[in-house]
Parts: C-alpha cells; structure tokens; sequence
C-alpha cells in the first residue's frame, strides 16, 4: 500500500449532525459526528442495522431527501470543498467525478432500460467531456478492469442478464468511471453470497492499491473490514462510539458495543445476527439521558445514566465509554 | 421480437373478429325495422318489401353474416342504406376531421398533463403540490367535458374569444383550422388531462424514490437529466397504458363533441346513422373505430418493448 500518501486528508467530516422530521420533531439520526479519511486510506465505518451509517454517507453527497431532512450542524469538506454548503450544481461536479459510490442492493441500483455500459459511459461524457466513442471505450475497458468477462459484449447487455456479482462489479465501474478520489461503499456485498462477497472485496482492495483512491467502507459486518480496512469508525444511534486502527478494534476494543459486535462475528452459528448484544437499535427520536448504549450495556451503572458520554481520547483511540479504562473488554484475536 | 410482434397481431385479428360479430347481432337483434327506415317516410308496404329484398335483408342472419365478413376480409364495409354510397368512402371523408379533434386534444392532454404531473411529482407535498394534485381530482370527479365546457362558457360565451364553431380542413385554411379546434380539443382534452396528471405524478414520484434514480443522482448526472433521461422511461410505463385507455375515451368523446361544435367528422356520421338505421354505416363506423383502438393498443404493447428491455426477452 501507498503508506507514503497516507496523512493528508481526503475527507473531513466535523460535528456533523443530520435531522429527520418525526412525528416528535426534527430527530439526529447523526449526532455530532467526526470523522477523516486519509489519502489511499480505507476508513470502515461499521454497526448494527439503523445506526446512521447510510444516512452518513448520503449526507456527504446531498443524497439525502429534501424534505423532511436537514442538517443540525457540522461541516463536510473534501479536500478544500465545503459540501454541506455547496449547490447542487457545485454538488454534480463532485459526484460521479471526485466521488464515487455504490450501494447495498446491486439490483435495483441499475436502471433496467439501459445497458451497463450507458450506464457507465454516461458518467464519463458528463464529467471528461468526452465523445460518445471515447467514454464507450471507456466503459468496456473499466468492465474489463472489474472482472466482466468479455466486457465489449457484455457492456451492451442490460442489468437484467447479469448476475448480482456482476452488477456489483458494474457498479464499481461506474463509481470510479472518473477516478474518484473517494469510493463510498454502502454495504457492497450484503446483498452478496459469501463466496462473492470476498471477490468483490479483494477487487475493492485490489484498486484502491493501484491508485492513491481513498475508500469509506460501509458494513454491519465487522468481518468485512477486518479484511480491508486501515481504520475502523463504530457508530451506535447515530453517534460514534469508538475509532482505532483496524488493529487496536479486533485486539483490545474499548467500547463494550464493539466487543458485543466482536463476539457476534465469532458466533458459532455465523449468521451474522448480533446474538452477541441483547435488544436492538434504538429509534431516532429516541431520547437518552446519559449514555445511549445504556439500556444494552452488560457494564452499565447508575453513573452511566446521568449525562450524555463525551468522546474521549487516548494514544490515538477515541471511544464514547466512561468505564473503558477499568474494564477489560473481550476482543477477536 | 418478431414471435412477440406477431403473437400482438394474432391478438388483434382475434379480437377484431369478436367485435364484428357481436357487433353484427347486437345491431340486427334491437327493434325496428331498417327497411322501413330507408324505403322512406310515405312508402307503402310493397316499396318496403321491395327495399327489403333489395337491400338483402330478407336473407337468412348467417348469410348477411358471411357475406359481410368476407366483405371486410377485401376491405369492403358495405354500402351505405342511404344512397348506396360505399361505407369506407363515407369515413374516410370525414375521417380528417375528426383526427384533427383527436390529436389537437391530446395534444392538450399532454400539454397540461406532463408539466402538471411530473412538477408536482418532483415537489411532492408542497403547496404547488397540493394545489395540481386538487385540479386533477376535481377533473376527474366532475362529468366528462364539464371542465371543457364551463371553459367554453368563459372562452366564448363570457370574452367573446373563439365563439365561432364549424370546422375547415387543414389545407384550406390552416389558422382557421387551428382556431376553431381550440374549444372542442379543450371540451375534449381536459378530461384526458386530469387522469392523466393523477397516473404521471403517482408513477413519476415511485420512481423517484428508486434506487436507480438516486445512483444516477450519485453520478452527478443532473436533476433535470436524472428526471428526463432515468425517471421518465420507467415511469411512463404505467402512463402509457392509461394513455391507451384514454385513446378510446376520446375517440368515444368526439361522438358528443362533434355534435356540440358541429364538426363533421366520424362521430357525427355515427349519429345520424343511428336516427336513419343505416345499419351498414354503424357497423362500419363501430368496426373502423374498434380497429383504430386495438391498433393503438398494439403500438402501446410494442412501446413497452422499447421502454423497458425485460419484455424484448
Ligand atoms: N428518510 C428518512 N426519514 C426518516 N428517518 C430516516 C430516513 N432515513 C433513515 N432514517 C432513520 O435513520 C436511522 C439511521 O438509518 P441508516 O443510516 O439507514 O442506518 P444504517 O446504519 O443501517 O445505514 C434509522 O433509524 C432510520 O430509520
Ligand atoms: S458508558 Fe456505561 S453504559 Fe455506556 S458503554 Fe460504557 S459502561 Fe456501558
Ligand atoms: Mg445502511
């Protein structure tokens, strides 16, 4: 990996807070969220289903509904460009073409009335400026690049034909149809069968090795970015509960809510349920007096229920947890 | 594609065939005596028998029936009761009238009902959003034409504007052509147009809300490009079915518009031959006309083809 382009910051996500209109008022799916992403790093971001992760990442591109969202706060910059404050049409110059993304359900993220390779080359003549031949050929030659098969052929089949590996791999020639400096992924291989979700995986890696692309990696499943990932963000109700190197999350995490994820990927069983933590995701509107994990905590004490848990920060560690140095969570590894 | 062209025709054929015949029964079962009807007001009961065998209906119904099918098989709808002219000519003289009703008022239908449905689709639940969703109920809750004709009230009774009715073809007088169908392709139109906002705003807002839609958003392809080029396709599916429904509410419409406007087209034709019992000619109209809406139906059929590529397969 290009270790020596590590460090600048690619994306920086500061004090981000995103609201939805409930029927109590506007509630933060996102709650004073924090994050960077260096240059060629992969930052995974990962937690139970409802967590705000989605709404996260679509907030970076304005891809959320108007109505009924707003932003609470926060800013968004990539590289120099503020996006939160950014028009649309400023907007449509980052996406497809400094931002690419790509999405759970490979399916239906494919229009059904155009071919894959329209689909692709459409980005190209949007954002290069180029002739209809020239973003074609494009198309073909990053279908190739992303492992389809006799891409010339298949670039004029519709989504229909292909399979949902391969429509998974089409999409990731469409996000990084303009050399993106950043892929967001959002749980690209959940919709996935296990033995295609680590090819798509290995090929996510492979192409962020060959360029100096950065990679936010969206997944419920922490063995996902065990295997990709520099970085590891946990989010739980909308907040960041702890971020460490992918390293320091699997040996030693410091927020029993990533320990609860931790044993659940252990599970015997394997069905990826979170047997590990009792109860679920709370919902948005939701309020908590202390800390939202609480009601789920195996550790928690009357202290922890008096004031919202400030971030804390510790040798390049952050976690959200008040009893972290006194207890000894379990790990992966 | 081909197999699917010609399982569409084979359909159409089939139907046709169903439409004559019931067509025919319907037409020689209801009372009254055709005969009587063009032998003339003062002919005695010899001149209607002589008129009877004349005209052939005198022959046994399945006769009449094969005669008449064999007939349309060439093309031939018969001769006209009254005066012997030949059915197809009678239609086909008054056929461009009533296309030019047909066409300029779904020209209005389209004209009202795309910006309406697809604007407030794409501002769902703002005011412009409550107020177009409003106008298309109320048009499709009032009468057909009431919409029409309070705006020919308005128009015409109350400005004074486009107060003269008639018809003159196209390649007389174009301006005038345009002018006088103004108000008919209104009376006509706005109905069509109601329906159609409520089917283009519920679809285009399903669409909307895709995941496809909002991949093309991630592209940075372009509200108005991610509307026109990605939303549109797939919306117009379900509209376009509607479309074809309301193709024959329209041609069905004209039968009462022509006689308010007095334009002398098809529909108009079809009334005059009810009060003279000129069988042949209401065959004739009802068959040409039944012809005229499975064929749009076809070319409706072929569209999806084109919109969406699953149904080529
Ligand atoms: N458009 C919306 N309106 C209201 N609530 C929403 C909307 N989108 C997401 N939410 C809520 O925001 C929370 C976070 O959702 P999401 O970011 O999709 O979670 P995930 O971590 O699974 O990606 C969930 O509780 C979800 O119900
Ligand atoms: S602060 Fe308390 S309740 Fe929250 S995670 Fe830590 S121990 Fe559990
Ligand atoms: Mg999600």
């Amino acid at each position: 990996m290009n270790t020596d382009l590590v460090g600048q910051h690619v994306l920086d996500i500061n004090h981000l807070t995103v609201e939805f209109r409930t029927v109590s008022g506007w509630s933060p799916a996102v709650r004073d969220l924090s994050l960077t992403i260096g240059r060629n790093e992969v930052f995974g971001l990962v937690g139970e289903s409802g967590s705000g992760k989605s709404v996260s990442a679509m907030s970076i591109l304005g891809l959320l509904p108007r109505r009924g969202t707003r932003i609470g706060g926060g800013h968004v910059r990539l590289g120099k460009t503020d996006l939160l404050g950014a028009t649309s049409k400023q907007l449509d110059q980052v996406r497809g073409s400094r931002v690419g993304m790509i999405f759970q359900e490979p399916m239906t993220s494919l229009n059904p009335a155009y071919t894959i390779g329209e689909q692709i080359a459409e980005s190209v003549r949007r954002h290069r400026g180029a002739t209809r031949r020239q973003a074609w050929d494009r198309a073909v030659s990053l279908l190739s690049r992303v492992g389809i098969p006799t891409a010339a052929r298949n670039a004029e089949r519709y989504p229909h034909h292909f399979s949902g590996g391969m429509r998974q791999r089409a999409m990731i020639a469409m996000a990084l149809a303009c050399e993106p400096e950043l892929l967001i992924a959002d749980e690209p291989t959940t919709a996935l069968d296990v033995t295609v979700q680590a090819l798509i995986l290995d090929l996510i890696a492979e192409l962020r090795a060959e360029s100096d692309m950065s990679v936010l990696l969206i997944t419920h499943d922490l063995a996902v970015v065990s295997e990709v990932a520099d970085r590891v963000g946990v989010m739980y109700a909308g907040e960041l509960v702890e971020q460490a190197s992918t390293a320091d999350v699997f040996n030693a995490p410091q927020h029993p809510y990533t320990s609860g994820l931790l044993s659940s990927i252990l599970a015997l069983d394997s069905t990826r349920e979170f047997a590990g933590i009792p109860g679920s995701v709370p919902s948005v509107d939701r309020e908590f007096p202390g800390c939202r994990f609480a009601d789920r905590c195996a550790f928690a004490t009357d202290a922890c229920t008096i004031s919202p848990v400030a971030l804390r920060r510790s040798a390049g560690r952050i976690h959200r947890c008040l009893r972290s140095d006194e207890l000894v969570l379990e790990g992966a590894r | 594609m081909l197999t699917f062209v010609l399982r569409r025709l084979g359909i159409l054929l089939l139907t046709l065939g169903l439409v004559t015949v019931i067509g025919f029964l319907l037409i020689h079962i209801t009372p009254g005596d055709p005969a009587v009807a063009a032998a003339g007001p003062d002919a005695d009961q010899a001149t209607i028998a002589a008129t009877r065998v004349e005209l052939g209906l005198d022959r046994p119904l399945v006769v009449q029936f094969w005669e008449y099918t064999t007939g349309l098989v060439r093309l031939d709808f018969g001769t006209s009761f009254d005066g012997g002219r030949p059915v197809l000519d009678a239609i086909t003289d008054r056929l461009p009238a009533t296309l030019s009703l047909v066409i300029a008022s779904l020209l209005v239908a389209l004209l009202i009902s795309i910006p309406l449905g697809v604007g407030t689709a794409v501002h769902r639940g703002s005011i412009w959003d409550r107020i177009g969703v409003l106008l298309a109920s109320l048009g499709v809750a009032l009468p057909d034409f009431f919409v029409g004709l309070v705006l020919v009230l308005v128009l015409a009774l109350q400005l004074g504007i486009f107060d003269a009715t008639g018809y003159v073809p196209l390649f007389d007088d174009p301006i005038q052509w345009a002018y006088l169908l103004v108000l008919p392709a209104l009376t006509l139109g706005t109905t069509v147009a109601a329906e159609l906002t409520r089917h283009i705003r519920a679809s285009v807002s399903d669409v909307l809300e895709l995941d496809y839609v909002r991949t093309a958003r991630s592209k940075g392809l372009g509200s108005t490009r991610v509307i026109l080029k990605h939303a549109s396709r797939n919306a117009a599916m379900p509209v376009v079915t509607v479309f074809g429904n309301q193709i024959a509410r329209l041609l069905g419409g004209t039968v009462i518009v022509e006689q308010i406007f007095s334009i002398p087209g098809i529909g108009q034709l079809l009334v005059q031959s009810v009060f003279t019992r000129d069988i042949p000619m209401v065959l004739g109209i009802g068959i040409f006309i039944a012809m005229i809406v499975l064929l749009v139906n076809v070319l409706i059929d072929l569209s999806y083809g084109w919109l969406n590529p699953r149904v080529r397969a």
